[in-house]
C-alpha cells in the first residue's frame, strides 16, 4: 500500500539516487523510498527542481500544493501512464450527451445525499437531535428524479448541504466550535476552517486516485468542465466528503483533539496553525486507512481503496457495463 | 481502441485464462500491477534470464520474445496452473515468427518446479491456435466485456480484481 507524504514544514525536495530526499530548513535530512510514495502534499515552502519532476513522472507520483492558508493551489499531475483511448472517448461522450451527463450527475448527487443522511443517522443513534435534518435531506433526495438540469441538481445539493450543516451545532454543542453558517474564502470560524481544509484534502485524494485509473480528471459531469483544470475529482469528492471529511471534523472536535489553540486568525479569516494541521492530517490518514469488509471482494478494504473502487465503477458505467451506484457507508 | 492493434502473446494467454481479462486488455484498460505475485513473476523471469544468457527481442513492436543464441524461443513462467495458456502463447510466437520466415521451436520454463517443456508448432497445435486467434478477434468486436457472474478462484491473484469486483452490493446467494 503506497503512502501519502505530507510536508508541513518548509524544505527542499530532491532526488538522491533512488530515493526521495527532504532537507528541512533546520538542516535535518530525511529519505523516503520512492516505491512507497503514492503522492506528495506540500503545505510549507517547497523547493524542487526539474530532475525531481522527471523522477516523479517516471514513478507516477503526483504532487499537490497548498498555500499558507491551506487553500489548494494546484497539482503536478505527471503524464498519464495509464490511458485508454477507448475509455476517454466514452467519457467525452457521456459529457457531451446531455441526458447521459444528467444521469451521471444525478448519481453523484444521490450518492452525496445518501451519505449526508448516513452521517446524521450515526449521530441520531447517539441521541443527537438531528432527525428533522435527516427528514429534510430525504425530501430533497426525492426531488432529484425531477431535476431537468445539472444546475438544478447543484441547487438541490446546496439545499441539502445547508440542512446538513444546521445539524453540526446540535451534534457538537460546543460554543468554541459553533458553525453559524458556511463561509469559505476566508473561513469565518474554526469549524469552517476545518471543513475547508478537509475538503482540500478530499479533492486531492480523489485526484491522486484518478491518476491511478484510466479516467480523465478534466472531464467532470456534475461540476462543469469548462472553467477548471480538474473537475471529475470534485464529482467523486461529493460522494465521499460526508463520510471522510465531515466525520473526521466532527470526531476531532467531539473528542477535543482539536482545540481553539490550534487556530490562528489572519486577514479576516481563521486558519489551522501548524499543530492543528498536523493533528488534522493524522486523523485524516487514520480514517483513510481504516477498513471495512467489502462484500464482493470478501476482504477488508480501506476507505482510500473505496475511493478507487468507485472510480472503477464509474469506468464500468462509461463503458456501458453497469450503471454507477456510488459508495454508501454502512456503519 | 485502435481496431488494428495487433494481438499480442499476452492477449492469447489472457483469453485462455479469462476472456474478460482479454477484452479489458484489448481495450487498454490495464490495471496497475502492484501485487506481490507480479513481482514474484518478474524475479523468476530475471533470474532464469540471466542463467540462460537470453536476449529479449521486440518483433515489429508487439511481440516481445526471449531468444537464446541458438534461436530457440523461451518463455519463463511462474506457476503452473495456466499451462495450456502458456503453451498457446508460445505457439503464437512461433507462428508469428514463421510468418516472418523463421522456423524454430520453443521451450516453456517452470524454474520453480525445475521443469521444462518443448513446444513445437505442429499442425494440430496450429489449428488450435488459429481458433483462439479468431475468437480473440471476435471478442475484440464485442461492445461489452464478457460478464463473469461471481468471483472465481483465479480472481484472487488477478490484477483486475478490484476493477471487476468493485461493487459492494449484496451478492445474490
Ligand atoms: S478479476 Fe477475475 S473476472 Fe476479472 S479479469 Fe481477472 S480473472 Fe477475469
Amino acid at each position: 500500500m503506497k503512502k501519502s507524504l505530507y510536508l508541513t514544514s518548509s524544505g527542499t525536495l530532491s532526488r538522491d539516487q533512488n530515493t526521495l530526499l527532504l532537507e528541512l530548513e533546520t538542516g535535518e535530512k530525511r529519505y523516503f523510498p520512492i516505491e512507497q510514495i503514492g503522492d506528495i502534499h506540500c503545505f510549507g515552502e517547497a523547493s524542487l527542481n526539474k530532475r525531481l519532476l522527471e523522477y516523479l513522472t517516471q514513478q507516477g507520483v503526483p504532487v499537490h500544493f497548498y498555500n499558507y492558508y491551506e487553500y489548494y493551489l494546484g497539482s503536478y499531475y505527471p503524464r498519464e501512464h495509464n490511458s485508454s483511448g477507448f475509455l476517454t472517448l466514452k467519457q467525452a461522450e457521456h459529457y457531451l450527451d446531455e441526458s447521459k451527463r444528467l444521469d451521471l450527475a444525478r448519481r453523484f448527487v444521490r450518492g452525496a445525499l445518501q451519505n449526508l443522511q448516513q452521517v446524521l443517522r450515526y449521530y441520531a443513534h447517539r441521541e443527537k437531535p438531528v432527525h428533522p435534518m435527516i427528514e429534510g435531506i430525504a425530501q430533497v433526495e426525492a426531488q432529484l428524479d425531477n431535476a431537468a438540469s445539472v444546475e438544478t441538481l447543484m441547487q438541490l445539493e446546496g439545499q441539502a448541504r445547508e440542512m446538513y450543516y444546521s445539524a453540526f451545532d446540535p451534534v457538537l454543542q460546543n460554543p468554541d466550535f459553533a458553525f453559524e453558517s458556511r463561509s469559505r474564502r476566508p473561513p469565518a470560524n474554526r469549524l469552517n476552517a476545518l471543513i475547508s481544509f478537509g475538503n482540500s484534502l478530499m479533492y486531492t485524494l480523489a485526484l491522486s486516485e484518478i491518476y491511478r485509473t484510466h479516467l480523465d480528471p478534466r472531464i467532470g459531469f456534475l461540476h462543469a468542465t469548462n472553467y477548471r483544470r480538474f473537475s471529475l475529482n470534485l464529482d467523486v469528492a461529493e460522494v465521499f466528503k460526508p463520510v471522510l471529511v465531515d466525520r473526521t471534523v466532527l470526531t476531532l472536535v467531539g473528542l477535543r483533539q482539536i482545540q481553539p489553540e490550534h487556530f490562528g486568525e489572519e486577514l479576516g479569516g481563521v486558519y489551522l496553525n501548524d499543530e492543528g494541521r498536523k493533528r488534522f492530517i493524522q486523523a485524516w490518514e487514520e480514517r483513510l486507512q481504516s477498513t471495512f469488509q467489502h462484500r464482493k471482494l470478501k476482504r477488508n478494504v480501506s476507505y482510500r481503496t473505496a475511493v478507487r473502487l468507485d472510480l472503477y465503477k464509474i469506468e464500468k458505467h462509461l463503458i456501458g457495463e453497469k450503471p454507477y451506484e456510488p459508495f454508501r457507508a454502512y456503519w | 481502441m485502435n481496431p488494428s492493434d495487433p494481438i499480442t502473446g499476452t492477449h492469447i494467454h489472457y483469453f485462455l485464462v479469462c476472456p474478460r481479462k482479454c477484452w479489458l486488455s484489448l481495450h487498454h484498460l490495464h490495471q496497475e500491477a502492484d501485487s506481490d505475485l507480479v513481482e514474484l513473476g518478474r524475479l523468476t523471469h530475471e533470474r532464469t534470464f540471466a542463467r540462460q544468457q537470453m536476449r529479449e527481442v521486440d518483433v515489429d513492436g508487439f511481440l516481445r520474445i526471449d531468444f537464446t543464441s541458438e534461436g530457440i524461443v523461451h518463455e519463463i513462467k511462474h506457476g503452473q496452473s495456466e499451462e495450456q495458456a502458456h503453451r498457446m502463447q508460445l505457439a503464437y510466437y512461433l507462428y508469428q515468427l514463421r510468418l516472418r520466415g523463421v522456423q524454430t521451436h520453443g521451450v516453456l520454463h517452470y524454474p520453480n518446479q525445475r521443469r521444462k517443456e518443448r513446444v513445437e508448432l505442429t499442425p494440430e497445435l496450429e489449428a488450435e491456435l488459429q481458433q483462439v486467434i479468431q475468437q480473440v478477434e471476435a471478442l475484440r468486436q464485442q461492445p461489452l466485456p464478457p460478464q463473469v457472474p461471481r468471483p472465481m478462484r483465479i480472481c484472487r491473484s488477478c490484477a483486475y480484481e478490484e476493477f471487476c469486483w468493485s461493487d459492494d452490493e449484496e451478492v445474490e446467494q
